[in-house]
């Protein structure tokens, strides 16, 4: 998978940040994690993709970071139900940065989002993902990238 | 499916298949008004005879009455009154009966028994006429008698003659009279009746005849219609069947791009279920391929339906004849399908006779399985090549040698990942990653380059390059080592396959073992080791190679001391070092050497002795040029990291003390084998880990000596290294 197609997803969750009052969002040094041991924390917001790429891309964020980022955006409710819309738009915000880049080539699926970490059929036991850290005020969240040509 | 499809399309009306059933409907209306008609005419008929039946029974009752009257008259002539009564009574009977009786004899108007007048038509049957005959023939005297009385007493004439004359004759022809008005009435009776008679068996004739004509019409034409039901049923379900059973997903779309009403069972399992059914083409494809794709057939079927495009020299020209169709799963995947589309016109007569273009015949095949077949086929093909590719690059190494560097190959690129997973938040902890990982590339690249496995070590080289960007950055984000990440993958990738590959090489190496030739574990163990330093020969000669050099490697110790085999690696990896730099910097050109009056081949001695129990003493010593001092001073000049004044004053023991340093290389240009400047300061770090010593000397023109000093760490000692 080529630097500039990990980078577009990179882009849209920088992007979604972005949008906040508090812009400082910080990417650290992307790793690599084998997929029989996935890297999540306590929410995940998955999007499928596929066309000439396939696989799946996940933002998965501690809930804490999560409250913290809806009162930043002046949600006082953080509900279960808020904290997974807020996944859920982060996952939006980073297909729609994909579309919009790669254009009609690739499928981009809704977003699902889930507790913990995807489970084997977003993520083939026998590939490896990029994690690529995202710090954000004290926290740490992650975008997670599995895809294959 | 297309003979349904006819029928359900058929626009005009087939009159001759129903001409039975009309002419056979319209027979038994015809039927029931003729039998009406016949029954009106008839009951007018009955209706009139009524009438006669009913005067020829006033007749009797008139010749009576007569009679009667007459009666009273002759007893009467002393009563006038009485006389008057009786007197109007016969002038009246006598008037009706004459009236009537030729009413019945020569037809015509007569006063009618409530006073209304009704026309009689002349009696016809015999017995009728006979008794009428007979009546008239009875009348006349009697008539004339009456009228002779009628005419005396009007006249005031003496009546007593006349009178005796009228009841004489009514003596005598009364009952012969009212015996003939009996049979005439009996005779009227009998027409009437027969006339009944007849209208009741004509009108049995008629509902008989209409009841076995609905009855024909009943068996005839349900028998038909269930014929005609079980032909089309037969071909529904021949239908039905072909579309349950076959493989394609079928459906007909329209000049609208809608999809007919009937599609066979397959396309369920190729699409997915859903509604089909008046759906539009453009919304089936929506979702399952890209836009692009999704509007070139819509174009496609477009000129499909236009009758002056040739459907043969257009076919190549679909866009959907091999696509990949994604379809969204709930679970936020998607399943991917090869589907192959094929289009053909479907023809309809139109009311000219002439063929028309009436729908498009969509046909749906999942090629999924063929295409991954063929896919696994030239993947396995590609995979073959590139392992026909990396055996010739791995074949002149030791199975056992290679074995162990892709462990330490696995062991690196661990220690790198974990380098790079450390979160690091500020920019000087991410810039020290750059430098950290350099290490561990730098160390992996020596033993691949001793190896000669050239893959991994331009492969080593390239992210030698990236990290020395990254080092050189200003502002340097964890993003900047996204490229990085990329080129580990892909090393991994890369050495997961030559494991998989040398797996395989390994069970061919132990069958070939298994040859007659004695081989004990001992030797396979001394053997491996002194291949592990031969390998450092052919690193040297390598490495000369690529540089333009010739060099002689006189090598000796190295399998003497008994080492942990960790511990050997890390002295492997402090010799390729040395090595690399002794070839690199330190021998000459062959030109070079020739100008310096020198062998024209240089040589390298590299020693591993033995100094106490506990010490030992590794010496690589090259008869080159010596350290280049004036090098060094103006590399660290142009380093600007230190003012140069200072450098100026620097002795040439301080000089040597910078090519431990990080980053410093005195190479004219990064290549392969020199430039980077981490591999010094890699040694110097090992050898103060170990607590070791390291002593250089050297002279211009002459040689340059690297002795180092380290502790004896064996086989069964492993904690001593943590020490």
């Amino acid at each position: 998978m080529s630097q500039e197609t990990l980078q577009v997803f990179i882009d849209g969750v920088v992007r979604y940040f972005h949008h906040t009052n508090d812009k400082d969002v910080k990417v650290g040094t992307p790793y690599l994690v084998e997929n029989n041991n996935p890297a999540a924390y306590d929410v995940t917001g998955i999007i499928g993709i596929s066309g000439p790429y396939r696989g799946c891309v996940y933002f998965t964020a501690p809930r804490i970071l999560l409250k913290h980022l809806l009162l930043s955006i002046g949600e006082l409710d953080t509900s279960n139900e808020h904290i997974f819309d807020l996944v859920g738009e982060v996952a939006n915000t980073i297909s729609g940065n994909a579309r919009s880049r790669f254009g009609h080539e690739f499928m981009i699926s809704v977003p699902v989002m889930i507790e913990g970490a995807p489970n084997q059929i977003h993520l083939p036991s026998q590939m490896r993902s990029y994690v690529i850290p995202v710090y954000w005020k004290a926290y740490h969240a992650a975008v997670v990238i599995c895809l294959e040509q | 499916m297309s003979q349904n499809i006819d029928s359900q399309h058929k626009p005009r009306f087939d009159f001759g298949k129903y001409k039975g059933i009309i002419i056979s409907v319209a027979l038994f209306l015809l039927l029931d008004a003729s039998v009406l008609l016949f029954n009106f005419y008839v009951s007018f008929e009955i209706a009139d005879d009524a009438v006669g039946v009913n005067l020829a029974g006033r007749q009797r009752m008139l010749s009576q009455r007569m009679a009667k009257t007459l009666f009273v008259l002759d007893a009467s002539r002393d009563d006038p009154a009485g006389f008057k009564t009786a007197f109007d009574e016969l002038q009246l009977s006598k008037g009706l009966f004459d009236e009537t009786l030729n009413g019945f004899i020569n037809g015509g108007v007569v006063r009618g028994a409530g006073k209304e007048v009704v026309t009689l038509e002349p009696v016809t049957n015999r017995l009728g006429k006979d008794s009428l005959q007979n009546t008239l023939l009875l009348w006349q005297p009697y008539k004339s008698a009456v009228e002779q009385l009628t005419t005396d007493v009007q006249n005031n004439l003496p009546y007593e003659s006349s009178l005796v004359a009228a009841v004489t004759m009514a003596r005598t022809h009364n009952l012969a009279m009212l015996s003939s008005m009996n049979d005439l009435t009996v005779s009227l009776e009998q027409v009437a009746a027969s006339k009944a008679t007849r209208l009741r068996i004509i009108q049995t004739v008629g509902i008989s005849l209409a009841i076995i004509n609905f009855l024909f019409i009943m068996f005839h034409f349900v028998r038909q219609l269930r014929d005609s039901d079980k032909v089309i049923e037969k071909a529904r379900r021949e239908t039905t069947e072909i579309l349950e059973t076959v493989n394609e997903g079928l459906f007909l779309i329209d000049k609208d791009l809608i999809l007919g009403e009937q599609h066979s069972a397959r396309l369920v399992d190729v699409l997915g279920p859903q509604e089909f059914a008046g759906k539009s083409f453009q919304a089936l494809l929506e979702n399952i391929v890209s836009e692009k794709d999704a509007e070139t057939a819509r174009g496609f079927i477009e000129l499909l339906f236009d009758p002056k495009v040739k459907e043969k020299l257009i076919g190549d020209l679909n866009p959907l004849s091999l696509v990949e169709v994604n379809i969204a799963q709930s679970n936020g995947g998607f399943l991917t399908k090869h589907l192959q589309f094929s289009f053909a016109r479907a023809y309809q007569k139109d009311d000219d006779g002439a063929q028309k273009i009436s729908h498009v015949l969509v046909t749906v095949l999942d090629i999924t399985e063929q295409v991954k077949l063929e896919r696994a086929l030239n993947e396995s093909r590609k995979h073959n090549e590139s392992q026909l590719e990396m055996i010739t690059g791995l074949l002149h190494t030791h199975p056992g040698l290679l074995k162990e560097f892709i462990a330490n190959s696995f062991n690196c690129f661990n220690r790198v990942n974990n380098i790079l997973r450390q979160p690091a938040k500020t920019s000087q902890a991410v810039r020290d990653k750059a430098t950290s990982i350099f290490r561990e590339i730098h160390n992996f690249k020596g033993e691949a380059a001793s190896l000669k496995l050239d893959f991994f070590e331009t492969a080593a080289h390239k992210m030698e390059d990236t990290l020395a960007l990254l080092r050189d950055k200003r502002d340097l984000s964890g993003n900047d080592y996204l490229g990085l990440t990329v080129q580990l993958e892909s090393l991994i990738s890369y050495t997961q396959q030559v494991e998989h590959l040398t797996e395989k090489l390994g069970q061919f190496a132990v069958v070939s073992s298994n040859s007659p030739r004695p081989v004990n574990n001992k030797q396979v163990t001394g053997s491996r080791r002194s291949d592990g330093w031969e390998q450092l020969e052919d690193f040297v000669q390598n490495i000369a190679m690529r540089n333009g050099k010739m060099v002689k490697l006189v090598a000796s110790g190295l399998s003497e001391i008994d080492l942990d085999s960790e511990y050997q690696k890390k002295l492997k990896d402090i010799c390729i070092q040395l090595l690399r730099n002794a070839v690199v910097h330190g021998i000459e050109t062959p030109r070079d050497r020739e100008l310096s009056e020198k062998p024209i081949v240089g040589r390298i001695d590299l020693r591993l002795a033995k100094v106490s129990e506990t010490e030992m003493e590794l010496t690589v010593m090259d008869d080159g040029q010596g350290l280049d001092y004036d090098a060094i001073r103006s590399k660290a000049l142009s380093s600007g990291k230190w003012p140069e004044d200072e450098i100026e004053s620097w002795t040439n023991k301080h000089l040597l003390g910078l090519i431990f340093h990080d980053g410093f290389s005195t190479a004219a240009e990064v290549n392969k084998d020199a430039g980077r400047g981490v591999g010094m300061e890699a040694v110097m770090n090992h050898v103060l880990a170990q607590r070791g010593k390291i002593s250089v000397s050297s002279r211009s023109g002459r040689h340059c000596r690297f002795v180092i000093t380290l502790p004896i760490v064996h086989t069964n000692s492993s904690e001593e290294i943590a020490a």
